[in-house]
């Protein structure tokens, strides 16, 4: 009929978006890729080369390879502490009223779009010598010098941790939604403690929310660029920044265009493992 | 007894826990907004006094001044260039009847899997060799930052869109052929107002991703053509002062605009649709 007739010239309407998309973004990434197979010529950009040397010097290197394991490392570390913190709060937040609730997400989704330099800026404020932490513990007498807490891994995973905690929390928040309060309650009137109850009958109804919340906090700390190279400094490097310093300061776009395709097949590689096998341990809680 | 203590405890637990993350998401953009108010040059707590000297200097900052109109320059002008594309996408990718249509709705979500500092070097690359190879300059130009932030924006201008053209009952379209309407017509009288909501919530959300934009642009800014969250990037890192905090609340105040609005328009369980 005609509407079956017009749905399939309708199709065309996607054109413009697909031919933008194609040339500066699919076009882009593919320059990269090739790109990392160049050879860096100080002085001349770079030669056209097929050499797998850039890939070689990253995991080769102690520098590079120090800055790999620490990028790792702060997002798994920062995943893990947002997930921790989040899945009480989610759970928290199943308990309140419809207006408590509506208000708390809000708040919860207000830091998320707040820019990233910004709330990297508050925690520059609160963790500088003189800052916000010092001066509350001098007062209190606790301490009587000022603590370094700038520059150090702790510092960059509670300020990343809390950056990424919104999205564990929302999305625990939207598993948890679908299942029944009483499921739980259930569980303990026929004689299960309470982590029992958690362990056996919520957490494989809500595993899939956790791992959701879990990988994409990971893949934003991987990418995370203002956050580490505000708090993390010179003293914790991670992959993000080294992209723009290898560009900025040495012109090298093959090194640059190397590290960023490790970036992107590590998170992608990691976070497809994780999926896969946490997703798994739903089957193993609903068997033990 | 001890059951119900040992409830207790957990429930207790769990609300300090929450309490914990509230006060530690929420820290970081109080202590900006508190900064800002100190009336010294540097930053030191607890302050001396308080006053409003540093929203007086941002004013005077031509680094302000000159960031702020820049980026509101490029986050109008892609929010209107991607929502126009992100409608049209929508239409076809919900309404249209083609092979591979699902392939194309994920590849259209794909930049926004990309790390940031990755797609900014690569738009940075291909600008520079579309215009070394057309012979004038594309990167340094607000152009180029346009375009660059129309592939960030597309994808949730797309995502808000074709939400909110699934939602409508394609009955009052029906209805409204039925009575003689062209299609056309019926897409502008019909569809288009009860696609509003989606539509608003794609432009606040299209100029606010736009204008905090950060990683993208680094490449493609050049010396007196900055961005503001560039500039407060490079200023917290070497000079971080009251008047980086007051420039810093200004951009706090319009992400809580832009939020208050979002939540008008959509309501805030469905912002990033954790709520069907």
């Amino acid at each position: 009929m005609a509407t079956a007739g017009s749905a399939g010239r309708l199709g065309w309407l996607a054109a413009p978006t697909s031919l933008v998309l194609l040339l500066a973004f699919v076009t882009p990434m593919a320059l990269i890729l090739r790109y990392s197979a160049n050879e860096f010529v100080p002085g001349e950009l770079m030669r056209d080369a097929l050499t797998p040397a850039n890939y070689a010097r990253f995991f080769t290197e102690p520098f590079f390879q120090r800055l790999f394991v620490t990028t790792l490392l702060v997002s798994f570390a920062s995943a893990a502490l947002a997930l921790l913190a989040g899945l009480p709060t989610a759970f928290a937040l199943r308990r309140l009223s419809a207006r408590w609730r509506s208000l708390l997400i809000t708040l919860l989704l207000f830091p998320l779009l707040v820019v990233t330099v910004v709330r990297a800026a508050g925690w520059v404020a609160i963790f500088g010598d003189r800052g916000v932490l010092n001066s509350a513990l001098t007062a209190l007498g606790i301490v009587s010098e000022p603590l370094t807490f700038l520059y150090t891994p702790a510092a960059l995973v509670v300020a990343m941790g809390s950056a990424l905690l919104p999205y564990t929390v929302l999305s625990i928040d939207s598993v948890l939604q679908s299942v029944p309060q009483n499921l739980e309650e259930a569980a303990m009137d026929l004689g299960a403690p309470p982590y029992a109850a958690f362990w056996h009958v919520t957490l494989p109804l809500i595993l899939p929310g956790i791992v959701t919340g879990f990988v994409v906090s990971f893949i934003l700390s991987m990418d995370a660029y203002a956050t580490p190279l505000l708090i993390g400094g010179t003293n914790v490097r991670m992959m993000s920044p080294m992209i723009y310093v290898q560009v900025s300061e040495l012109q090298n776009w093959p090194f640059a265009s190397a590290i960023s395709v490790v970036l992107i097949t590590t998170s992608i590689l990691i976070s497809g493992f994780l999926t896969v096998s946490l997703n798994r341990r739903k089957w193993l809680a609903g068997q033990a | 007894m001890a059951r119900r203590a040992s409830i207790d405890g957990v429930r207790l637990a769990t609300l300090c826990t929450a309490a914990l993350a509230y006060v530690v998401m929420l820290a970081p953009i109080v202590a900006v907004v508190w900064l800002s108010f100190f009336d010294s040059d540097i930053i030191a707590v607890p302050p001396e006094g308080y006053s409003l000297a540093s929203y007086e200097k941002l004013l005077g900052s031509s680094e302000f001044v000159d960031g702020l109109r820049l980026s509101v320059v490029v986050a109008v002008s892609a929010t209107a260039i991607a929502v126009i594309l992100g409608t049209l996408a929508s239409i076809g990718i919900v309404r249209g009847r083609f092979p591979g249509r699902d392939w194309l709705a994920t590849f259209f979500l794909m930049p926004l899997t990309v790390p940031g500092v990755v797609l900014g070097l690569a738009i940075y690359i291909f600008f520079f060799k579309v215009g070394a190879a057309l012979g004038f300059r594309v990167v340094g130009t607000a152009t180029a930052l346009v375009l660059a932030h129309v592939v960030l924006t597309l994808p949730w201008t797309i995502r808000f869109t074709s939400v909110g053209l699934a939602a409508i009952d394609r009955n009052l379209e029906d209805a409204a052929m039925t009575l003689g309407a062209r299609p056309l017509g019926t897409f502008l009288h019909v569809t288009l107002p009860l696609m509003r909501p989606s539509l608003v919530a794609a432009s606040i959300f299209a100029f606010l991703t736009s204008y905090n934009a950060l990683e993208i642009s680094l490449f493609l800014v050049g010396p007196g053509r900055t961005t503001i969250p560039i500039v407060l990037l490079q200023r917290i890192a070497w000079n971080f002062d009251p008047t980086v905090a007051a420039m810093a609340t200004v951009q706090v105040a319009i992400s809580a605009v832009a939020l208050l609005a979002l939540t008008r328009v959509v309501g805030a369980d469905r912002i990033f649709g954790t709520q069907r």
